[in-house]
């Protein structure tokens, strides 16, 4: 037997009331958020050990520290016992913290370069909430940040789990954050409606902003410090798939994630999946892979909840797979379905820790 | 599974031009390629020049409308291009085998998206063009150059700042030692634009005087421009098929420094940390270190606390060690210096020569390096690091080794 790849920490900071105590007493539905897609105004000290020192940086990094302090609390660590040479983060991301990046630009541009901040502009690389994130937990090992649509969620985990069963890491934070931006949304929508061919592009979800993180562990060394494991990571695969082939695509990654699982697609109790733009194809994709006698499952749609969190969706969707297979919601597995508009997927198998043997 | 893996093609463009036959001839020269900034008006600037690439190509994209493309895209085209011809791969080989695109950037397309954003708050939102902010996104770039080189998968975009090109590197070199991939095209890029310009301009790091590493009185870094990608291969598997292999790529090393979001750790523990894991992860001893292509930029805080990093891993024996910093040549390439100075730490391993760190002149106490002065031969090297840091307290160390040398 492998030594699996287990979730014993989930952090979720996501717009509105929701959370990971909303998301387990909403199910079978997922709370409502109702609100613009904008998490509320926290204070970063109330959530995190020595947050304070972190209150001028971007929404993105405070929504990824806010996340990771809620993960590494979870595994039972805390800020201080986190990190070292032998942790490592990986953080996954389409626009971060792009609200600093506009104020930079637009005060280089409107003021003069005086007025530009050198601290908007260290905020605008996309590894700011990465690299504070290691400052946070005094993280030594690798600290990785990784671009990508929707589906860069599932690349992170990927990347980390490398990492734990190469012995690179002992336990490893990984995380997906974005923050809302005008222009973002602005930029959006006009590519939407520039793509516009068909009834297809109705229903998009607005963009919106939130992060999740999640802390990894071999099962072997989650057990000799006695941690829960909340969840286990059983497999995943990440594809593309262009034009009409986007189906196909999304068969094969729901086949070869289930693959290592010993378990099928057809006993998923709930399915999360990806955003408006793919979801038709996403879900012929997973009924044609499940088979002819599925088991029943509980279908969930965060974007209809939270919105597009673009990079930062794949990881709530995984974050609220293992927050609901923790409290005993659902039994498992799960199957975490993301897809982004240039055809970039993934599909995430998620099961009770104990009830796969991968 | 552990197998050794070489390098079957390289690819480079920075401000020296175009390929390597002239970055080599010109990084040896000790030629600078530093020059006014044609590209967005510098006049408020104190700094007004960089490694810009002068008359850069439009890239001949097939695929692609080539007007839609961000300048970092045809950086990559260019660098790609060169790198898949020496190979000798084919697209049906990359699809036949387990293949991946690993690469590296800062700031991706940003120069599209300072373009689409002036648009908005000059014109107004309605005014702005959407397709130049298709190419700002980061991932957009490598995704443009795997439709074009019929390249499958999907790639993996790592965005650590200046040690980008480097994680790439060593992400694509894991992929491959590991028996997880055969084939790796791996790499970093990033082009000039004014946003990254004014933002080191605004942390004062840019000189306004040479760019001089490791120099008493050195004042800060040049900017530039450029990319580089390597063909890396199953050792074996490139030997079957009688591919020409330019080195070896021994060892990877890789932490952070948990210090500062833009300065280095001064005690350098973390980056002699990524050192002693690379050497460790190859399998070498420090004493068959032969050169080290250091980060240098010519910051005061960096070099020195690289020059520390290096006592720390490396022992007394690394003021021995010949060191160089090819920026004050082409400048800060960013998200690309990593894998272009990994390429030219190939370069001067399968040349017997080492690259000179010009504008060295007066020596600094607390950087007691070896620093090469001008192209000097090198018979005896046959190991070789690359480092790379970054903001983010990023650390990226590679070991390269010489082609012919037994392992």
């Amino acid at each position: 037997m492998t030594d699996g790849i287990v979730v014993s920490g989930i952090g979720m900071i996501g717009p509105g009331a929701f959370g990971r105590a909303a998301v387990v007493a909403a199910f079978p539905e997922l709370p409502e958020t109702g609100g613009d897609g904008r998490v509320s105004d926290f204070a970063l000290g109330e959530r995190l050990e020595g947050g304070r020192a972190f209150r001028r940086v971007s929404g993105a990094t405070k929504f990824a520290l806010a996340a990771m302090g809620l993960a590494v609390g979870d595994a039972g660590f805390s800020a201080q016992t986190f990190g070292g040479p032998d942790a490592g983060i990986i953080v996954g991301l389409t626009h971060g913290g792009a609200p600093y990046s506009v104020r930079f630009h637009r005060e280089l541009m409107l003021e003069g370069r005086l007025a530009a901040s050198p601290l908007h502009f260290s905020e605008s690389v996309p590894n700011a909430p990465a690299g504070n994130a290691a400052i946070a937990f005094q993280v030594r090992g690798p600290v990785h940040t990784l671009i990508g649509e929707e589906p860069v969620g599932t690349q992170a985990v990927d990347l980390a789990a490398g990492l734990l069963r190469t012995g690179r890491v002992k336990r490893c934070l990984v995380a997906g954050t974005e923050e809302w931006s005008e222009v973002v949304t602005h930029a959006y929508a006009q590519i939407d409606r520039a793509r516009r061919c068909g009834p297809l592009a109705d229903g998009v979800p607005p963009l919106s902003e939130g992060a999740a993180a999640l802390v990894l562990e071999l099962a072997s060394t989650a057990a000799q410090r006695s941690a829960t494991a909340q969840a286990v990571l059983a497999g995943w695969s990440l594809g593309r798939g262009l034009g009409c082939g986007m189906e196909e695509a999304m068969v094969s990654a729901v086949r070869e994630a289930f693959g290592s699982t010993g378990r099928s697609a057809a006993e998923a109790d709930h399915i999360l999946q990806p955003s408006a733009r793919s979801r038709p194809e996403a879900i012929r994709a997973c009924v044609s892979a499940r088979g002819e006698a599925p088991a029943p499952a509980t279908w969930l749609d965060l974007a209809h909840a939270v919105g597009n969190p673009v990079g930062a969706s794949n990881l709530l969707q995984m974050a609220t797979s293992a927050a609901l297979i923790s409290a005993g919601r659902v039994e498992g597995p799960g199957l975490v379905l993301s897809a982004g508009v240039t055809g970039t997927l993934s599909a995430v198998v998620l099961c009770r820790a104990g009830g796969a043997e991968p | 599974m552990t197998r050794r893996v070489a390098i079957t093609g390289m690819g480079v463009v920075t401000s020296h031009g175009i390929g390597k036959a002239v970055n080599w001839r010109k990084t040896l020269a000790g030629e600078s390629s530093i020059r006014p900034i044609t590209l967005f008006d510098t006049t408020a600037y104190r700094t007004k020049s960089a490694g810009q690439i002068a008359d850069l190509p439009v890239a001949p994209w097939r695929r692609i409308r080539a007007s839609r493309v961000d300048r970092a895209s045809h950086l990559l085209y260019h660098a790609a291009a060169e790198a898949l011809a020496e190979s000798g791969l084919a697209a049906a080989e990359w699809y036949a085998s387990r293949s991946a695109v690993a690469l590296g950037t800062t700031l991706g397309g940003m120069a599209s998206g300072e373009r689409y954003h002036q648009s908005y708050v000059q014109k107004g939102p309605a005014h702005a063009r959407p397709s130049r902010v298709v190419d700002h996104l980061a991932h957009a770039q490598p995704l443009h150059l795997m439709e074009e080189f019929s390249l499958p998968g999907v790639p993996r975009l790592f965005c650590n700042a200046c040690a980008s090109g480097a994680d790439a590197v060593g992400h694509g070199f894991g992929l491959v030692r590991s028996g997880r991939g055969d084939l790796a095209l791996c790499g970093g890029y990033d082009s000039l634009c004014e946003f990254a310009f004014a933002g080191f301009h605004s942390l004062q790091a840019l000189t306004s005087e040479l760019c001089r590493p490791f120099d008493c009185n050195r004042s800060g870094l040049a900017i530039g421009e450029g990319a580089g990608i390597l063909v890396l291969e199953a050792w074996d598997r490139a030997k079957a098929r009688g591919a020409r292999i330019l080195g070896e790529v021994l060892g990877y090393g890789e932490s952070n420094d948990a210090f500062h979001m833009t300065r280095p750790d001064p005690e350098g523990r973390s980056a002699a940390l990524a050192v002693r894991l690379a050497l460790q992860d190859a399998g070498v001893a420090p004493e068959t270190v032969g050169y080290v292509n250091a980060h240098g930029t010519g910051t005061p805080f960096n070099d020195a606390s690289e020059t520390v990093s290096l006592l720390a891993a490396l022992g007394p024996r690394a003021r021995e060690i010949p060191v160089s910093s090819s920026k004050s040549m082409i400048g800060h390439l960013l998200g690309g210096a990593g894998a272009v100075e990994a390429i030219l730490t190939v370069l001067a391993l399968a040349t017997r020569r080492l690259p000179p760190n010009v504008n060295y002149e007066t020596p600094d106490p607390q950087c007691d390096l070896r620093i090469v002065r001008t192209a000097t031969p090198a018979e005896e090297v046959r190991v070789a690091l690359s480092n790379s840091f970054g903001f983010g307290g990023a650390n990226a160390v590679l070991v390269f080794r010489a082609v012919g040398v037994d392992s």
